[in-house]
């Protein structure tokens, strides 16, 4: 008796548009058309322009957040380093406010990727107790929200050059950097060789050390982006503003196809994932729902994404092995 | 002849690529069923179906002459119900567990679980007694796994296999990281299978073996089934129906010109562990040397304290006539020394990360200008080694986990050709390599010789060496006992040597544990 089952045969050049890094733009596609129909079938400049700007802090940080996954590790104080940034910039003086937070970015950073790689801590760990600090530097600095941000800080964040919010042109150029680095430079392909498979990465010559504490960097460099951001567009610095943001730029880092274990991930990815979320909240704001909706159904996608591609995994791989299995070997 | 399982039109896919078009086999009980063919040939393939790992497209599968109906339910708890056991190539110990409860894991119950609680000190015995009857009394039960060397792990793997009582035995390249004097254990251990009228079914690149143990052969190429031999095998026919054409298997006993000229690596004073004598040895281009010896006696940290992963104890390392003050895996690529480590998943290859990116990694220094990868220049040189090595693929863009084991070891190959070395280490570089494509592997390096690089080859199959090697090293407890040359490397020369230094004592005190 010969049997086949044609599900089983699908090569999977079919299904590769459905693993999370592809499936994440129909998405997106399929959220904003919902959000124009919603809207009665038009969208106004206005609201493309603060799609944009409110999207901004959260594209940042998940390609932070991105970045140290791909390269195998976890950034849980991101979102302290955003509200450390933002308190520097309202606090500072106003020449030496949006440098100095930058600064304080990037050594943050720098400080989670030595321990972790330097001191051989666990990355989950560090970050968590590194974040604590982060956050009682801020509270420290500025207990309540407040301060002073410079004029030009907020005309970055919100305004418009012509019909283009600024911040857009920000974005382009932060994507454009990041992207070039990853896969245009050897020090992003050494990114991903880091985080997929850390000692065969050493065994090729890969010295891994910068590489990582580099990640972490660029990941309090984002953050620190972000925080001036936010402080421009609140025109005051909030020790608190950042939280969200830790759990939100995994999220985003994840939906937008990032592999928890390393080695894995897009720019393009998660810029998408990052307008999926605000889509998602704007369209909860329009229909008058509870904004507390926004929690459910962010978890919601995220759990559907990932479910769709582990699915995928499935279906090709009948036999049930864990997903992350090798199927090297025939 | 009793004919255990019959397997017939099996096909498989994987994505893109056909794995298996039309396997078929017929496994008789009480005798050794050698399946032959290069590397993507399907073999593997086959055995993970027949196991139950992986279920099967199309085809018919026939046990204890009792159809398999469908195949929705085929999976391994299923296949090992009927008898059949599979060890691959690969470990799939869990490393923190101990010996013990390794090789029980998941039936328990069959040993010494009594009311579905296991008893630990019941287990302890049982495993002691499995090894006994395996001649491994030296491997520890309550150790954890992770601690043994591989040559134990993999053996350690066979035990658990036999724990499960098979009717069918699947040992898919189990004695490729295995030393010789483990291989003769496992064949001893096959051939009481055979006697209590097990079935075994044997894949291996090394010919000597299949001599050795089986009693037929079947050959697979494409995924086909091109067709059987019973022993004794005729080489010659065996090798051109797994390569579909005349393969002359004599080209790897042509020597290379011996080193000459200056040194161009000079080790002195190498101390790998504590009160060895110290290691001095100088590498001229053209040399192809040769570094033999018992399982675990050093001859790993050799290699990797040349390349600068290992820190010796002690010893200073010079190129070409000046210190290298701290070798370290980046600087020793820099200078032109490259290894091919020993196990490609962890050490060598990136999985997830495209053909492609495996290739260039250790080249893309090379390929960059002002820091930037030039991609045109890089794909065109990621291509013509893929060429040149003959890699079985699609696109260079697939993952390296697309390929199967061979061809993922043509990769480490391609990546480390590619940054045109002049000294090239390798630790088993042949693990899982067929016939044709080792030829063409030894022809590859025999060119850089020419070529006056430097090469120095660790084997754990000693053979490989025979024909191949200029000079040997033989290793015994961490340093150099003896050094052969030329005319006198012959196989049993190499194995006295290994075992000389032991004053005729068996294999019994090899040290169990590395670090």
């Amino acid at each position: 008796m010969r049997r086949s089952t044609p599900k089983e045969a699908i090569p999977l050049r079919t299904f590769r548009w459905l693993r999370n890094e592809y499936l994440i733009y129909p998405i997106l596609v399929a959220l904003l058309v919902a959000y124009l129909i919603l809207n009665g079938g038009f969208l106004s400049v206005f609201q493309i322009q603060s799609l944009i700007t409110s999207t901004a802090p959260l594209i940042l940080v998940g390609l932070g957040e991105a970045v140290v996954i791909i390269s195998g590790g976890i950034d849980l104080s991101i979102g302290y380093m955003v509200s450390l940034t933002c308190v520097v910039v309202a606090t500072s003086s106003p020449v030496l406010g949006t440098p100095l937070a930058l600064a304080v970015g990037v050594v943050a950073g720098a400080v989670n990727g030595t321990l972790i790689t330097r001191f051989r801590l666990s990355a989950l760990v560090t970050t968590l107790a590194t974040g604590s600090f982060f956050l009682g530097m801020a509270l420290h600095i500025l207990p309540t929200p407040g301060g002073v941000v410079p004029e030009w800080v907020s005309t970055v964040a919100d305004g418009n050059m012509g019909p283009v919010p600024v911040a857009a042109i920000l974005l382009a150029a932060v994507v454009a950097i990041l992207g070039f680095i990853l896969y245009r430079v050897p020090a992003g392909r050494y990114l991903f060789a880091v985080g997929d498979n850390l000692e065969g990465a050493r065994q090729s010559g890969v010295v891994d050390a910068p590489i990582r504490i580099g990640a972490y960097a660029v990941a309090g460099l984002l953050a620190a982006v972000a925080g001036i951001f936010l402080a421009g567009q609140t025109s005051s610095g909030d020790p608190n503003i950042g939280t969200p943001f830790t759990l939100n730029a995994i999220v985003i880092a994840v939906l937008g196809g990032t592999s928890l274990a390393g080695g894995v991930g897009t720019v393009g990815g998660v810029v998408a994932a990052a307008f999926v979320l605000s889509v998602v909240s704007d369209i909860i704001f329009l229909t008058n729902a509870s904004s507390y909706l926004q929690y459910i159904v962010s978890g919601g996608i995220l759990v559907v994404v990932l479910g769709i591609g582990q699915g995928v995994r499935w279906i090709r791989r009948p036999t049930g092995q864990p997903s992350r299995e090798k199927v090297a070997d025939r | 002849m009793n004919v255990f399982l019959r397997a017939e039109g099996i096909q498989k896919r994987f994505g893109a690529t056909l794995a298996l078009k039309e396997g078929s086999i017929n496994i008789a009980t009480g005798r050794v069923h050698a399946l032959l063919g290069e590397n993507g040939a399907g073999k593997s393939t086959m055995m993970k179906v027949l196991a139950g790992h992986h279920r099967p497209d199309a085809g018919t599968v026939v046990v204890d002459s009792r159809a398999v109906g469908s195949f929705a339910r085929w999976d391994t708890k299923t296949a090992m119900r009927m008898g059949i056991v599979a060890v691959y190539q690969e470990l799939s110990l869990a490393p923190h567990l101990s010996v013990a409860e390794n090789l029980f894991l998941g039936v328990e119950d069959r040993y010494f679980s009594q009311h579905n609680l296991i008893r630990p000190r019941s287990r302890v015995s049982a495993a002691k007694q499995i090894l006994q009857s395996l001649d491994l009394e030296e491997i520890p039960v309550e150790v954890p796994v992770g601690d043994l060397s591989l040559a134990l792990q993999q053996m350690v793997e066979v035990a658990k296999a036999l724990a499960r009582k098979p009717k069918l035995l699947l040992l898919d390249e189990a004695t490729s990281s295995l030393p010789d004097e483990y291989v003769r254990k496992l064949f001893a251990v096959v051939d009481h299978l055979k006697k209590s009228h097990v079935a075994v079914v044997f894949i291996s690149h090394r010919l000597d073996e299949i001599d050795q143990i089986a009693d037929e052969a079947t050959v697979f190429r494409d995924g086909i089934n091109v067709g059987h031999a019973d022993a004794p095998f005729d080489r010659g026919q065996l090798i051109k129906l797994m390569a579909g054409h005349e393969v002359d298997r004599e080209i790897n006993h042509v020597l290379a010109p011996a080193g000459q000229g200056e040194p161009i690596v000079r080790v002195s004073g190498l101390v790998l562990k504590e009160s060895r004598p110290a290691i001095d040895v100088e590498i001229c281009p053209g040399e192809i040397i040769g570094v033999a010896g018992l399982e675990g006696h050093g001859q790993q940290e050799f290699l990797l304290s040349l390349f600068g992963a290992h820190r010796p104890l002690a010893g200073r390392m010079t190129m070409k006539g000046r210190i290298v003050p701290r070798p370290t895996p980046w600087s020793m690529i820099a200078r032109g020394v490259v290894l091919i480590p020993q196990s490609r998943k962890i050490e060598a290859l990136h999985l997830d990360l495209s053909i492609r990116e495996n290739i260039a990694l250790m080249g893309i220094r090379g390929l960059s200008r002002w820091g930037v990868v030039n991609s045109r220049r890089e794909i065109r040189q990621v291509k013509s080694y893929a060429d040149r090595l003959a890699v079985r693929m699609n696109r260079l863009d697939d993952l390296a986990n697309s390929l199967s084991g061979g061809n993922q070891q043509k990769l480490v190959f391609a990546k480390v050709l590619m940054t045109q070395p002049n000294v090239l280490l390798m630790i088993d570089p042949m693990r899982g390599v067929d016939v044709a494509t080792k030829a063409a592997l030894f022809e590859e390096i025999r060119e850089m010789a020419n070529a006056g690089r430097a090469i120095v080859i660790y084997s754990s199959d000693t053979s490989e060496l025979v024909g191949v090697a200029t000079r040997v090293l033989v290793f015994y407890e961490h340093h150099i006992v003896r050094t052969l040359s030329s005319p006198n490397i012959t196989n049993g020369a190499l194995v006295d040597a290994a075992f000389h230094a032991k004053g005729g004592d068996s294999a019994a005190d090899v040290p169990l544990v590395t670090q």
